[in-house]
């Protein structure tokens, strides 16, 4: 029941997280940072499972990557593209069609 | 300087991240994201304080796999096609090994089939690296496709479509035990009293070797042989009704049979035997030979069918 439970929240994540990612890169930022920020928010993410997914949106051409080697550890800044965003707004509207949906399903058992 | 582990740790992913570009990219991602947060989380970067955070990060292997995602060898929709299409590609191996065989010649099937000049014994080798070779051969066709993307309908053969689901070999009868053990006997005997199973009846009552003694012994031998992978076969269909056991009484017979067609000995037939016997003989051969060929290809398709499901 755990294990099942726990790749359900993993599949749930999936979509989340990118949702979060590109709306998180309104403002530049690299992986650690953005693991920090997500963390002081509440939500924890696995740093092996971001880097990936943060490569995928940047081959997608939905943000855009740029090392920053100023300082003695380089690091790689991200940042969200306009194709991003259109992106973005779609999943969001997607995301809140589905809510309405279990919102109102959820309406409808609480009521019988 | 970078801690030994931590060049150490990257290597092990490198070696299992297969991406076409930016694979140093990634690594050098890494390696930042590591020092930092070693940094931030023990104020240093030391050997320890690295382990700590490679252990919170990952196995080099996992790592490799979230960055390759969905960038499959072979599509795991062509699963059961590796293994129809192996098995298909075997039977017409199996088939070629078998005119190698009869035909004492080696041969060339354009485009990928070279069969060599071989002995029975050697074919019992040959046969378990084809196998292998035909899974490669279909494994890079589909690795080919998979690779280049391409959304292809592989064809799936219409006999299998209608075959019967049952799987399983037919229950054995107890006469027909009894009728194969008496005729395993009987020419047992008979290959041990006069040293030879063929005979011909010039004048009836007078039976007579059909053979010379030189050749008939080793044939005579090898046909009981035969008669006994069958019997022994049958007897164990009441434990188990495998096909793996037809599959290999099947590979005994047609190697038993391969030793008598190649037989180094020119079987010399009784003068009075009247008919063409040689034309006869190599007929009667030959026809076992077909049959043993297509019960054992019959086999490999029921025992195929089951990983096809």
């Amino acid at each position: 029941m755990d294990n099942e439970f726990e790749n359900l929240e993993t599949e749930m994540n999936r979509g989340f997280l990118q949702i979060l990612v590109l709306a998180a890169l309104e403002r530049k930022m690299y992986g650690y940072k953005m693991i920090k920020s997500f963390h002081e928010m509440g939500y924890t993410i696995e740093e092996n499972t971001l880097y990936p997914l943060l490569r995928r949106l940047e081959k997608n051409g939905w943000i855009t990557g740029e090392w920053d080697v100023s300082e003695d550890r380089p690091k790689k800044f991200y940042l969200i593209s306009e194709q991003g965003r259109a992106v973005r707004k779609r999943a969001l509207e997607i995301w809140k069609a589905q809510n309405d949906i279990l919102k109102k399903n959820m309406e409808v058992k609480n009521d019988a | 300087m970078t801690p030994k582990n931590l060049d150490s740790y990257l290597e092990d992913i490198s070696h299992y991240l297969a991406v076409k570009d930016g694979g140093q990219e990634i690594l050098a991602e890494i390696r930042s994201h590591i020092l930092e947060k070693a940094e931030a989380e023990s104020g240093g970067t030391t050997e320890e304080s690295i382990a700590k955070v490679i252990a919170a990060f990952g196995r080099p292997q996992d790592i490799a796999a979230k960055y390759m995602e969905g960038q499959a060898i072979i599509s795991p929709t062509f699963k059961k096609h590796l293994f129809l299409y192996t098995g298909i590609l075997f039977a017409f191996h199996f088939g070629l090994t078998l005119v190698a065989l009869i035909s004492k010649q080696s041969f060339v099937v354009l485009p990928f089939f070279y069969i060599p000049r071989m002995d029975s014994l050697e074919a019992l080798f040959y046969l378990p690296m084809t196998i292998i070779y035909d899974f490669g051969l279909v494994g890079i066709f589909l690795f080919y496709l998979t690779q280049k993307k391409r959304e292809a309908a592989l064809p799936w053969p219409k006999a299998l479509k209608t075959a019967r689901a049952s799987t399983e070999m037919k229950s054995p009868r107890i006469i027909s035990l009894i009728l194969l053990v008496l005729a395993f006997g009987a020419l047992l005997y008979a290959r041990i009293r006069y040293g030879t199973i063929f005979f011909f009846s010039p004048k009836l009552g007078q039976p007579q070797p059909l053979l010379d003694p030189a050749s008939s012994g080793f044939i005579s031998s090898l046909f009981v042989a035969m008669l006994g992978c069958e019997t022994a076969a049958y007897a164990l269909r009441f434990y188990s009704r495998s096909w793996w056991i037809n599959l290999a009484k099947n590979a005994a017979i047609l190697l038993l049979l391969t030793t008598v067609w190649n037989s180094p000995v020119e079987p010399q037939f009784h003068p009075g035997a009247g008919l063409d016997m040689k034309s006869a003989a190599v007929a009667f051969v030959t026809l076992l030979i077909v049959l043993a060929a297509l019960d054992f290809i019959k086999s490999l398709a029921h025992i195929s069918r089951r990983y096809l499901r």
